[in-house]
């Protein structure tokens, strides 16, 4: 980075003029609705009005009320399941195309992994219930084959929530953790094999552990997006075992009840904040 | 541990590209050998086939008399320091350094004990709880020797690793290493393509280019009797009369230049075979040339003027014009206290027993 | 050298991976051209007549425009806020740069969710009623920070002497910044440009909260979904990944070829 030079005051006028606008737009379209949230997580809806009470009732009663505390707990455990899915379906491809595809066609390996990315992500939602609904490829292959007689309850179930959610993100950490493998020198390995480690003992002792700190940046990512999504458990899952975006959704939309949906946003909000908090502590750790 | 290290007829291809060409070289045992050449001449290609990383098309490759060609870098007794020292950034100096032996099983407080005790050679003593990031350059690739160490190799291989120090530094390096070698006993073979690194630390050199063997030799041998054009050109700065072999007798040889007939003891053909009529080049050294009012027991080019003095500390480095054939340009290294009053009276003058004669675009073996 | 059975293995493993990756766009295009009134096995057809039907639905190719308004001015009003930003933070050295940073990249790490719905508080407490101008609002927020990020840490020290130079022979602040630095920047400019018109073409959620009458072309779709396995469906959803594809070759193909060059 460059080190810009010293500054008088005119040059100082200019330079925040330059920055203002951003900070003025993300102050107002950002930092503000988030104040306007916080106000209205504070309040209650009564009747078709909405009273400013000015309590923490809607976050004690967060507890109190099964279905939130359901909805937040199956988030989380959707959210580790495809978090550890992803990882450990994502690093064996990213491994491959890496290691063992020759170097000019690596670029265009990984592109081709992660083309799908670009589907619009309701419509990826939606393919994988051609996939997996009553009638759909899965139950009409098997049925084909004979394998069953009777189509398998695939779709509208926690299980397509899941494998649309790793369908996602397998994509997207095959990007991350193949960049981090990139970035090894290839002298690492070498220099193991010529100690004496087989490609296995190269790998846990030396590869590997290099590669955790992209694996757990990527999985952070994976957490934050797919615990904070709608779309894909709305599609793919059915209306049981439903997830904290679709509850808050649903204050929003049928319930027309916005402070216990901020409430809601507010405390997703925080779950994503402690993780990052233990992921940046984990990290920091690690450099030390 | 210790071991010699034989090539035998190693030729290799990269598509159609010929990386190395029929190299035959032997290294003794305990020897420490440098592969010094220019970029793309193969030295690190036979270095990472030495090492294991690289499968020759043709030829084999033998460490104390046992044939290793098609062996893995785990299975060779060889152990390598990379140019980036390859330092496993997550693990303390000492595991860095004991990994080799836990790969061959030694229990823990074992390899520690190893590992302190060969920090400590390197200079790095008290330093194992560290990590790799927090050290300098020198100091990551004295980490890089006491790794490689470790695992008591027969012979060392070096991948051009003074590279990226400072020259103060490298010096200081090069001094360690020729120390340590000779401490350990442990056969090295270093590349590098700087030729003051190679006569500092070898006692042999082997020089390349182009994928072949040009001279293989002691630095005195290889400075001051080179085989070939390429080396005397490449080992320092040198400077070639061409002329023709007037006759050759058994105690002196005459040659036929544009600047005169000269004669020399036959000695300085350095066993080559060379006849009569055949074409040769006379090879001395910037060091070699003495500026003179008068002929005598020296080889006297002619008449010179200075075109250009720059002062060097040691020596003044000069540019010298024949006046013969005005074209070509005579390096000499003159002495500190340089008088250039009357240039109308200079000669060219060199020792005949300085001089080699090489034969033209080929070898004297 | 090393054993060829670890290579066969990698190559079924990423068969098996790839062919799962692919697996429902593949069904989806395949199906899009389905001769029938479901886009399910098995497949009779090719037929066009689905497209058709897409390009004749009003509400359809009037989402698609308004997807294409959006983003468009979306992406340039964040590449415009984003590259600024980042001249004014990397040329100069203001106070508080890092919280100023901070501050511009935030909306990066917060759900969409929670961003669409402060908005659509604000907005109410308002009386901004919604429309695809809030959608557009919406979007630049969540995509300045993404330019930010390019522009700015492709700010180095190479451009340094040459806005020197140019300040040398007279030019003013603004005819550098036009007519030097944003040229050069030009592929940084360019990549956050796209990659904003991607996130904003294909965003549901914000676009969902806060618009009512005029959509855009993903919240549509989800009303579509309301008909359930459609072969209609398909042929949009086809023409969508077919068109970000061609967005992401050009892209390459321009934009990161050139960066390569140089």
């Amino acid at each position: 980075m460059t080190t810009p030079a010293s500054m008088n005051k005119r040059e100082r006028r200019k330079a925040f003029a330059f920055v203002l606008p951003a900070i003025l737009w993300t102050v107002a379209f950002f930092v503000v609705p988030f104040g306007f949230m916080a106000a209205m997580s504070l309040w209650k809806r009564i009747g078709s009005k909405i009273i400013q009470t000015w309590s923490l009732d809607n976050y004690a009663g967060f507890f109190a009320k099964s279905h939130f505390v359901e909805g937040l707990a199956n988030s989380i455990e959707i959210t580790l399941i495809v978090t550890a899915l992803s990882i450990v379906l994502a690093y064996p491809l990213a491994w491959i195309i890496a290691m063992q595809i020759p170097e000019r066609w690596q670029r265009a390996a990984l592109l081709l992994a992660i083309l799908p990315f670009w589907t619009s992500y309701v419509v990826r939602s939606y393919a994988w219930m051609l996939v997996l609904a009553r009638n759909g490829l899965v139950n009409q292959g098997l049925l084909y084959i004979g394998i069953i007689d009777d189509p398998l309850e695939l779709g509208s179930t926690r299980t397509a929530t899941v494998i649309g959610f790793v369908h996602f993100f397998v994509m997207l950490l095959t990007l991350t953790i193949y960049a981090n493998l990139r970035q090894l020198s290839p002298n690492y390995a070498r220099a193991a094999a010529d100690l004496g480690a087989g490609p296995i003992r190269t790998f846990i002792h030396i590869i590997l552990p290099l590669t955790i700190p992209g694996i757990m940046v990527g999985a952070f990512l994976t957490f934050a997006l797919c615990i904070g999504d709608y779309i894909t458990p709305q599609i793919l899952g059915g209306n049981n075992e439903l997830v904290l975006p679709q509850i808050i959704m649903l204050q929003i939309g049928r319930r027309a009840d916005l402070p216990a949906a901020s409430a809601l946003a507010i405390i997703l909000m925080l779950v994503v904040s402690l993780v990052y908090v233990l992921c940046a502590r984990w990290l920091k750790l690690e450099r030390a | 541990m210790t071991a010699e290290v034989t090539i035998d007829r190693i030729t290799h291809r990269f598509g159609g590209f010929v990386a190395l060409n029929d190299v035959n070289l032997t290294i003794g045992a305990g020897e420490f050998a440098v592969l010094l050449g220019p970029s793309g001449c193969g030295k690190t290609t036979l270095l990472s086939m030495i090492g294991g990383f690289l499968n020759p098309s043709e030829g084999r490759i033998l460490i104390g008399g046992n044939d290793v060609t098609h062996l893995p870098p785990s299975a060779r007794p060889t152990t390598t320091m990379f140019q980036d020292y390859a330092l496993f950034p997550h693990m303390s100096l000492l595991d860095n350094v004991g990994f080799g032996l836990r790969m061959r099983g030694m229990s823990r407080p074992q390899r520690n004990a190893r590992a302190e005790g060969l920090l400590e050679l390197v200079g790095l003593p008290d330093a194992g709880s560290r990590k790799p990031h927090e050290l300098s350059g020198g100091q990551r690739q004295r980490v890089a020797l006491a790794r490689a160490l470790a695992v008591e190799p027969d012979v060392l291989l070096l991948d051009e690793p003074l590279g990226a120090l400072d020259l103060k530094l490298r010096r200081q390096m090069q001094d360690e290493l020729k120390a340590i070698q000779r401490r350990v006993g442990t056969t090295f073979i270093h590349v590098t393509h700087d030729q003051e690194e190679a006569m500092a630390i070898a006692d042999v050199i082997i020089v390349m280019n182009g994928g072949e063997v040009q001279h293989a030799g002691v630095p005195e041998e290889i400075y001051l009797r080179p085989n070939n054009h390429f080396t005397a050109a490449f080992m320092g700065e040198a400077n070639f009369i061409r002329g023709d072999v007037l006759q050759v007798s058994s105690k002196s040889v005459d040659i036929q230049t544009a600047l005169g007939v000269h004669r020399f003891a036959v000695s300085v053909l350095n066993g080559a075979a060379i006849g009569t009529g055949q074409t040769v080049e006379i090879c001395f050294r910037p060091e070699h040339v003495r500026l003179g009012a008068n002929a005598g027991k020296s080889c006297d080019f002619g008449q010179v003027v200075v075109t250009d003095v720059a002062f060097f500390g040691t020596h003044h480095r000069c540019l010298l014009q024949l006046e013969a054939t005005g074209d070509q340009k005579i390096t000499a290294h003159l002495p500190q206290t340089l008088d250039l009053k009357d240039q109308s009276k200079l000669r060219l003058l060199v020792k005949p027993s300085d001089a080699i004669v090489l034969p033209l675009n080929g070898s004297s073996k | 050298m090393r054993g060829t059975w670890a290579n066969w293995l990698g190559a079924g493993y990423a068969a098996v991976i790839y062919g799962f990756i692919f697996l429902p766009v593949a069904v989806l295009v395949l199906f899009s051209f389905q001769d029938g009134r479901f886009p399910i096995p098995p497949f009779n057809g090719p037929s066009l007549k689905w497209y058709q039907a897409v390009l004749a639905d009003s509400s359809l190719t009037d989402a698609l425009v308004n997807s294409l308004l959006v983003a468009l001015i979306s992406s340039a009003a964040a590449c415009l806020l984003g590259f600024l930003s980042a001249y004014g933070l990397a040329r100069y050295k203001l106070p508080a740069a890092g919280f100023q940073r901070a501050l511009i990249i935030a909306p990066f790490t917060v759900s969409y969710l929670i961003i669409g719905l402060g908005l659509l508080i604000m907005f109410n407490t308002f009386g901004v009623s919604r429309s695809l101008f809030t959608v557009g609002v919406g979007h630049v927020v969540i995509n300045t920070p993404l330019c930010f990020a390019i522009i700015y840490s492709q700010f180095g020290d190479h451009q340094v002497n040459i806005e020197r130079a140019a300040r040398d022979l007279g030019a003013s602040d603004l005819q550098i910044m036009t007519l030097v630095t944003a040229p050069m920047l030009l592929p940084a400019i360019t990549a956050g440009f796209f990659l904003s018109f991607t996130f904003s073409w294909d965003e549901f959620i914000i676009a969902f909260l806060l618009s009512r009458f005029d959509v855009t072309l993903p919240v549509e779709i989800w009303s579509l979904l309301r008909s359930g396995l459609n072969p209609k469906t398909n042929a949009v959803g086809s023409i969508v990944f077919l068109f970000s594809v061609f967005i992401l070759v050009v892209l390459e193909l321009t934009v990161f070829r050139k960066h390569k060059a140089q």
